[in-house]
């Protein structure tokens, strides 16, 4: 287990990552404290990862997997009616950003995801499909079907 | 171009200072918490199965509770209905019961037998003086029993048996040195009741003797009307003896004694008529002779108390 120091550099390390990963699932930051707590505190007593590559792929699938049963759970169903989704707690953040988030929250999973990954993380096709369980060419389809809708969204 | 957009969307997107110093705190104290002992222990369905399995073993007890119960105290359907006054009647167990015997209660009707009282008039012992009465009390269990009770029983058995029928002379004599007046009338009013009950209608006398006549009688296992009966054939027929006449009936020696006084046969028998007082026994007990229930019946055409056909 990780002592307070590394925990904190740990934390600090991999904290946007998983804030953005968040930004997937919820736009509200109480939504992200909570993964937050959830995914560093399993991270912490995690008994270690074979290489940063690996410790950032357990990163993300940990907290998209958290996001996942955040958004099933009653509690969120009650306290996040979809039109809050609309809304990002940073006041920092353009109406440019909001705009491309809010398109790539209202892909359905695992649109998103893929999105994420292959777009910002820069993951391959095949890196994805390792990720997400799937096979590479569902990835390349799914990316296909989720530039199309996100052109169509985000058209001038 | 939707690259761009996209990844400079997300490179916006970062955790603030706020967030990251409140989850490290979070977690922090999360992993410095105690190891949680689990709230319930027994866990909550450990909780049902003991329920359960106790529930069982008290059933289980019950079970074996039920069985084991004595059989006597079981109704069986073989079983012979008990008498409802019976276990009312059983004396208190806190008492001692008192088997000095206070009274003498003999009755005959055919069947003869002797019931011992105590001063409670309870009874203390029952003895057939004939064949016939110790078959009648072979089967009921009348010792230490109220005389309500035991004369219940013992007048139900006479009738299922056939001996109270109209024709019948049923005789009771009560032998006390104490004042037997009270025993009599609860006597009386316990035949008159209780054969009412039954539908029987014998003839009945009930006399008081004195203790030397019933002892007299009892010499000779006979009641003690029969002894007076036969004493009073004697008186006519000196040369008869008591021996001679004792498995005769009451009413076949009262018939020869009133042949020998009249030389014939044929006229009213001395039994005849309501209310007569004339019997063997007159002048010869303590004058508290008394009959019900009259008959017109000749002693001398059929044997009175003899098992009807």
């Amino acid at each position: 287990m990780l002592d307070q120091a590394e925990l904190s550099c740990a934390i600090r390390r991999h904290a946007d990552t998983v804030r953005r990963v968040c930004a997937l699932y919820s736009a509200l930051t109480s939504d992200a404290e909570d993964v937050f707590q959830e995914v560093f505190l399993k991270f912490a007593t995690h008994p270690g990862f074979e290489s940063p590559d690996h410790e950032k792929h357990w990163l993300i699938t940990v907290t998209m997997n958290t996001c996942k049963d955040l958004l099933k759970s009653a509690r969120f169903k009650r306290s996040a009616p979809s039109d809050q989704l609309a809304l990002y707690a940073s006041e920092s953040i353009s109406d440019e950003v909001t705009t491309v988030l809010n398109a790539v929250r209202n892909l359905k999973t695992p649109l998103r995801e893929t999105v994420y990954l292959h777009y910002y993380e820069g993951y391959t096709a095949v890196e994805i499909a390792q990720l997400l369980n799937s096979r590479p060419n569902t990835v390349y389809s799914w990316l296909a079907r989720a530039r199309k809708l996100l052109e169509e969204a985000l058209h001038d | 171009m939707i690259d761009d957009r996209i990844r400079q969307a997300f490179d916006s997107v970062q955790a603030d200072e706020e967030l990251i110093t409140r989850t490290m705190t979070n977690v922090t104290e999360r992993l410095t918490e105690p190891p949680q002992t689990p709230s319930h222990w027994p866990p909550p369905r450990l909780w049902w199965w003991l329920l359960g399995a106790l529930v069982v073993v008290v059933g289980v007890l019950l079970m074996r509770a039920v069985l084991s119960t004595p059989t006597d105290t079981l109704t069986s359907p073989n079983s012979a209905p008990q008498p409802a006054a019976s276990s009312a009647a059983t004396p208190s167990t806190t008492h001692p019961f008192d088997s000095r015997v206070a009274y003498r209660l003999y009755l005959e009707v055919n069947p003869a037998l002797e019931l011992q009282l105590n001063a409670d008039q309870w009874v203390v012992s029952a003895t057939g003086l004939n064949s016939d009465g110790e078959a009648v009390i072979a089967d009921l269990t009348l010792t230490q029993r109220d005389l309500e009770t035991a004369l219940n029983e013992l007048l139900a058995q006479l009738a299922s048996a056939g001996y109270l029928n109209s024709e019948a002379l049923l005789v009771t004599d009560i032998a006390s040195t104490e004042d037997a007046s009270a025993l009599m009338t609860t006597v009386q009013s316990q035949l008159t009741e209780q054969l009412a009950a039954a539908g029987s209608s014998p003839q009945v006398e009930t006399q008081v003797v004195d203790e030397q006549t019933a002892d007299l009688a009892d010499s000779y296992s006979i009641t003690p009307t029969k002894y007076l009966a036969i004493r009073d054939l004697l008186s006519v027929d000196p040369q008869a003896t008591v021996e001679q006449y004792c498995d005769r009936s009451i009413t076949e020696i009262r018939h020869l004694a009133y042949q020998h006084r009249h030389g014939q046969q044929g006229l009213p028998s001395p039994n005849s008529g309501s209310g007569s007082g004339t019997g063997a026994g007159a002048g010869s007990g303590t004058g508290q002779h008394q009959t019900g229930q009259g008959s017109t019946a000749h002693p001398g055409r059929h044997g009175s108390g003899g098992r009807p056909s």
